[in-house]
């Protein structure tokens, strides 16, 4: 079983990042997009790598060394958690495969170990680019013993089990109930939601406690940070006195934990695997629809309404999207609920909220646009707009719009609370109107651009083109790069009047904006 | 109806998939294009039909080329892939009243076109459910349909009867014929050669993207079957 189970992992992850196909295509326009996107991974990794060298490095400045292995270990248990959601029903419970591969002579055991070790294998690849510049930075800074590193390494192994475990068992239990609901994609998209919203409000009450510090807890606030953390996450904790203070004790707890919740959710999931599989993947037929009347649309309106559908089908799309927009809701909620002075005092920056909100909602309306991969979704499907008589406009139009009707209203209630919570001039209240939205349009349209150069219409999972795709970090990327400058500006350029930068910023996105959507517009729709 | 003129098609990595075929269709024809598993069959169709590029030549649909008017061109044709693979999150009445819109059928005319053609194919107690509770067969049916409800001039098919029931394939036939006399003309590939034979009035074999016998079938057969003739051919080719 143990070959078996190497030679179906490896298989599994021949591909991973698309790695075969660079090896084995001719095409060399596939080669260089490849090629282009490795590019671009590597870039967000050394992003990555860099903003945790930055962090840790702060943590240092501020007297708070220790609090850097058990922050990172929570911080990647929280990534690795929302990440995994849908990789359970998409990778574990995958069905069209493990059909193939049963008929075959290997054991089911097999089958099902190897996808959860492929799943553990991008995880803890996650978690080593994670942990692996911290402790450099703590190791440099602090010259901790040789059992410090051994026992980070030993934790960093062990580390991606219990979010994993967690993930697949939440995400099969939403996923196996929104299949029996008759809106199931949605219902599943909204119970992860709820628990996302749940895990930050959750979040919020623990960091809130900070307001009732007491002098004599400020000064011991490495310690306090950690009794916050051991509060939501406990491992975290034990990690941390495992690699600070040699505590082989915790260690073994942490290992010992991690491995057995892991081994009961494989024992559980291997014994009930093709009952879940049934239950996941059920659907249901009435077989008993008498012809209606119908009703006629414009060839826009019909394109709309069938990508709405597209969008409200998938749950890992909407919850990646919405995510972002139920953000942009809560900033301002924080703001009525916690006061503006408050929230100055605790970002350090005294008077600059009113200034910066626009561009801050901007930024998280931005971030993660449908359209970023609304071409790629098409997937299997793209042979009908290549056939159908639609001119690319019309299609690239439907996705906006989409995404638009999504972004809307929690567009209008992020600028609604805003403007109670801020009571803003009527020029700031103009730049709250249309900053948001001119970075929401900006997105809409840029995602397009992005996806036209990076399409991937062959897929097994939507989970990679959702979350994981060139195209959606790209424009994930260029989003944040493009709010940056007028954030920079505020803050630095004190002399240059912030409504001069609002104006300035209002002008290049609408400019850029009106490039990008001609420009997308003249292609003709996408060939294979 | 359909003018194939020097057509040719070689893919990134060298592989020349099709090379300089002439074929015309005309009205009223039912032609069949057929050739051995990767003759070139599947790229010439999806070159006609706007999926793939091409380096050389021209389509030409109704006079219209492809290239200059495609959209006028692909108003013109339906087309209904071997694997039909449709918007699974859409029911079946659903994707039929997409399909329609997008043809601007008024509102009459698409629920009499839908409910003769889904009687005629026994597809209308599933029209209400998802597309994706469908068994092959019932997406390669509900496509035709789809295909059918803006009564094109040209249907082009790869492989259409490929996981049809007999009776839905008989059904299809029956359409392939009420088109023709109309004027339309039908274009469409096949592995099954008596299928070919007792369907068609003109057929084309392709092989190694190359045309090698196209034309009227009794012409072609002259009291043959059509599979000898076929391998005749194809072994003439080899042999030279």
């Amino acid at each position: 079983m143990l070959k078996q189970i190497k030679q179906l992992t490896t298989l599994q992850l021949c591909n991973l990042f698309g790695l075969n196909e660079i090896r084995h295509t001719r095409d060399k326009g596939k080669k260089e997009r490849y090629t282009l996107m490795t590019l671009v991974w590597l870039l967000l990794i050394a992003m990555l790598v860099f903003y945790i060298a930055i962090l840790s490095n702060a943590f240092i400045s501020l007297g708070m060394a220790e609090i850097i292995p058990i922050y990172l270990y929570t911080i990647t248990c929280l990534v690795i958690l929302m990440f995994s959601f849908f990789k359970a029903s998409g990778v574990i419970f995958q069905m069209n495969s493990f059909e193939i591969l049963v008929s075959l002579p290997l054991s089911k055991s097999a089958i099902i170990v190897s996808r959860f070790l492929t799943m553990y294998s991008t995880n803890l690849l996650l978690s080593f680019l994670v942990m692996i510049p911290g402790t450099i930075i703590y190791g440099l800074s602090v010259h901790p013993g040789l059992l410090f590193y051994i026992f980070s390494f030993i934790g960093t192994l062990f580390l991606p089990l219990l979010p994993m475990t967690l993930s697949t068992a939440i995400g099969t239990v939403i996923t196996a109930i929104g299949s029996r609901m008759k809106h199931k994609s949605l219902a599943s998209g909204g119970m992860i939601i709820l628990f996302a919203i749940a895990v930050i409000i959750a979040n919020t009450i623990v960091s809130n406690q900070s307001s009732m510090l007491t002098p004599d807890m400020l000064k011991n606030i490495a310690a306090t940070v950690t009794s916050q953390i051991g509060a939501l996450y406990p491992p975290a904790i034990w990690f941390g006195n495992a690699v600070l203070h040699s505590d082989i004790l915790a260690l073994f707890a942490l290992v010992s934990l991690s491995a057995a919740v892991f081994i009961l959710m494989a024992v559980i999931i291997q014994k009930y695997f093709l009952t879940i599989c049934t239950a996941l993947n059920a659907t249901s037929t009435k077989n008993n629809y008498k012809l209606q009347s119908l009703s006629a649309a414009s060839l826009l309106k019909a394109l709309w309404q069938k990508e709405l559908k597209r969008y409200f089908a998938s749950s890992v799309y909407i919850s990646n999207t919405i995510i972002g927009y139920l953000m942009m809701v809560l900033v301002p909620v924080a703001l009525l609920v916690a006061g503006i002075d408050k929230m100055e005092l605790m970002f350090q920056c005294p008077g600059m909220i009113e200034k910066i909100l626009p561009l801050i909602l901007g930024i998280i309306a931005g971030i993660m646009p449908s359209t970023s991969c609304s071409i790629s979704m098409e997937g299997k499907n793209w042979w009908l707009a290549q056939t159908l008589p639609i001119k690319s406009k019309t299609l690239y139009d439907s996705k906006i719009l989409t995404h638009l009707s999504v972004v809307f209203p929690f567009y209008l209630v992020a600028l609604i609370l805003s403007w109670i919570a801020l009571k803003p001039s009527l020029l700031s209240t103009l730049w709250l109107i249309l900053i948001p939205g001119v970075y929401i349009l900006f997105s809409s349209v840029a995602g397009i651009t992005i996806n036209l150069l990076f399409p991937v219409l062959v897929w097994e999972n939507e989970t990679r083109i959702v979350k994981q795709s060139a195209s959606t970090m790209v424009t994930m990327l260029i989003d944040f790069i493009i709010c940056l400058p007028p954030i920079a500006a505020v803050f630095l350029l004190k002399n240059i009047p912030v409504d001069l930068i609002m104006g300035i910023t209002l002008i290049v996105l609408a400019l850029l904006t009106g490039i990008l959507y001609t420009s997308n517009n003249r292609k003709p729709i996408l060939r294979t | 109806m359909l003018s194939i003129k020097n057509l040719t098609k070689t893919y990134k990595g060298g592989k020349t998939a099709v090379s300089h075929l002439n074929l015309e269709v005309e009205a009223g024809d039912i032609y069949g294009f057929i050739g051995h598993n990767g003759a070139g069959k599947t790229t010439t169709i999806k070159a006609v039909v706007g999926i793939i590029d091409f380096e050389e030549g021209d389509v030409h649909i109704d006079g219209i080329s492809i290239k200059d008017d495609p959209l006028l061109c692909k108003s013109k044709l339906a087309y209904i892939p071997d694997n039909p693979d449709l918007y699974e999150y859409l029911t079946g009445i659903q994707y039929l009243n997409f399909m329609a819109d997008i043809f601007h059928i008024s509102k009459a005319d698409r629920e009499e076109r839908i409910k003769n053609h889904c009687e005629a194919f026994e597809l209308t107690s599933s029209l209400g459910d998802l597309i994706s509770s469908y068994s092959h067969g019932m997406k390669q049916k509900l496509a035709i349909i789809g295909a059918l409800i803006h009564k094109p001039d040209l249907l082009i098919l790869d492989e259409p009867f490929v996981g049809l029931d007999p009776k839905a394939a008989l059904t299809l036939k029956n359409i392939m014929h009420e088109m023709c006399d109309e004027g339309k003309a039908i274009f469409f590939s096949t592995h099954v050669l008596d299928v070919a034979e007792k369907l068609c009035n003109k057929v084309a074999i392709i092989k190694n993207g190359q045309l090698i016998a196209s034309g009227n079938i009794n012409e072609l057969t002259k009291g043959e079957s059509l599979e000898s003739v076929f391998m005749e051919v194809v072994s003439n080719v080899e042999t030279n």
